[in-house]
């Protein structure tokens, strides 16, 4: 197994708020890492600072053993990083199509798509019979899923997901995770930030748990779904 | 009728002018979410460097008009890069001041470079009218703006339609941030932007001197007016700024007919606190929902 994610003691800011105090995490090939903890203790930020949309005060991100630090996202993404935002953010006024399009915006423009759409809508048919429809008018569950599509047309080789479940309902946050799992087994390494820690710790090799901007402990997903400590902040006892 | 017929034919041609100027307007602000004062200034800019190359050194006009192109968008570029970028850094307040500021900064500039005196444009294929029936007519130069005004919509459309660059462009006019995410490079997207909305003004300021006393103040007032007709469509609403344009066009020509020439002006002011009265969100806006 090799390294294709390494997060060294990073710091970031949002104004004089310190949302990041030297977090350090790494992920192997391959892959499904699991980050939770509390809302705000800084999951949302950490993802945001990997894909290069949020400056980044001290520490250093490698991606594939390069340092991509001070890199611009626009060639992160080229680079092979891609990520489904928290609340989905779909563009409302295009077309699922459109959407996936977007996805696909730094692929050559000579590729063919088809395989991609055919890649997707085979693991959301859902999305097929609203190809033509405006983003914006789908359910939370399919916007969720055009996301993960959408990040998907960039043929990452790692995917970062912010918050899979959030408003969404129990049996289809279910379908979503089984999605992942069929993802990552075709070979897409995941980073999944998640609220719903059980389910998380479930469908994950490792975990870390983060808390109000440094990591508490981390370790396997199964142990850490044994551990009295997780259990009771995280899991209800 | 036929007075009626001939206000409408003006009103479009006017409109044509309005609609390529709001359009300019509002592909910066629906895209990039700013509101450029100094549009109009940069109307003017494009029609005096017409003017220079085309006239003064009677090159010819389509060479004439291309360097105009070139040279305006260059100067909208670097007004961005020196100091609507640094200036936005630190609030979008600013920048909306910053913008007022420029057009006077250009208007006055402009004096030093082209001189303070008014010059004439030759139409470009004639001064007489063409008769369409004995008592209606249009005036060549008319028909160019309409049909410049046709080709620019056509290709802007097509553009935003089907290029990957125009479908970016909208992706980061709804959700920056995830545009970003998707690779975009939004600094690389806003050049591009501002070249368009550039190009379309100074076009504009070429193909429409013939019709104009050529001056560096030319465009303060038209550039209000289509600023009014963009946000009377929906700012930021292509479709909305072609509207709003045709409406202000004609409802300028048949209010001069019809009222007084003496308010031509006015109209455009009274259209738009009707309108905005009436549908605050402009005529094809969406109203905007701001999430809690």
């Amino acid at each position: 197994m090799s390294t294709i994610l390494k997060v060294n003691d990073l710091t970031a800011h949002y104004g004089s708020i310190n949302a990041l105090k030297g977090v350090s995490l790494e992920v192997e090939k391959g892959e499904i890492v699991t980050v939770i903890g509390a809302n705000g203790a800084g999951k949302s930020t950490l993802l945001k600072c990997i894909v290069g949309v949020m400056n980044k005060s001290s520490g250093t991100v490698e991606f594939e053993g390069n340092d991509i630090t001070r890199t611009g996202s626009d060639k992160i993404v080229r680079m092979g990083i891609a990520m489904v935002p928290e609340g989905r953010q779909i563009f409302s006024e295009l077309s699922v199509l459109e959407n996936l399009k977007m996805g696909a915006y730094t692929r050559s423009k000579k590729e063919d798509l088809t395989p991609d759409y055919d890649l997707v809508f085979g693991i959301f048919p859902k999305l097929k019979e609203r190809a033509h429809q405006k983003g914006g008018n789908l359910s939370g569950g399919e916007q969720q899923m055009l996301a993960v599509s959408r990040a998907l047309m960039s043929r990452p080789k790692l995917l970062l997901i912010d918050e899979l479940s959030m408003g969404l309902a129990p049996v289809l946050v279910e379908s979503l995770f089984d999605a992942l799992m069929d993802i990552n087994r075709k070979g897409t390494t995941i980073v999944l930030v998640e609220q719903d820690a059980n389910m998380a710790l479930k469908f994950s090799n490792r975990a870390y748990v983060i808390e109000t901007g440094i990591v508490a402990f981390s370790g396997k997903s199964a142990d850490l779904l044994e551990d009295d400590r997780v259990r009771e902040i995280y899991l209800g006892g | 009728m036929n007075i009626f017929l001939q206000c409408v034919i003006n009103g479009v041609a006017l409109g044509a002018v309005y609609t390529i100027m709001a359009l300019s307007y509002t592909i910066l602000f629906g895209t990039l979410r700013i509101a450029n004062f100094a549009q109009g200034d940069i109307y003017m800019i494009g029609m005096l460097l017409g003017f220079t190359f085309y006239v003064t050194a009677s090159m010819n006009f389509f060479v004439g008009l291309i360097l105009a192109i070139i040279i305006t968008v260059l100067v909208l570029l670097i007004i961005d890069r020196l100091i609507y970028r640094p200036i936005l850094r630190t609030s979008s307040m600013y920048l909306f001041i910053a913008t007022i500021g420029m057009a006077t900064f250009l208007r006055n500039a402009s004096q030093l470079v082209f001189g303070s005196e008014s010059y004439s444009f030759p139409h470009l294929l004639g001064s007489k009218p063409l008769q369409i029936t004995e008592e209606i007519s249009i005036v060549p130069q008319n028909l160019i703006i309409i049909g410049v005004c046709i080709v620019l919509v056509i290709v802007l459309f097509l553009f935003m339609r089907k290029t990957k660059t125009g479908l970016a462009m909208s992706a980061v006019s709804m959700n920056p941030f995830a545009a970003a995410l998707m690779g975009v490079n939004y600094s690389k997207i806003t050049t591009i932007t501002y070249a368009i909305s550039a190009a379309m003004a100074s076009i504009a300021g070429v193909f429409t001197a013939p019709m104009y006393n050529v001056n560096t103040t030319v465009g303060a007032s038209l550039g209000l007016k289509a600023l009014i007709a963009a946000v009377m469509g929906g700012f930021g609403n292509s479709v909305g700024a072609i509207v709003g344009g045709m409406i202000l066009g004609l409802v300028e020509a048949l209010g001069s007919t019809y009222i007084s020439s003496a308010y031509k002006d006015a109209f455009a002011f009274i259209l738009l606190l009707i309108i905005l009265f009436l549908r605050p969100q402009g005529i094809l806006g969406r109203k905007r929902i701001t999430k809690v």
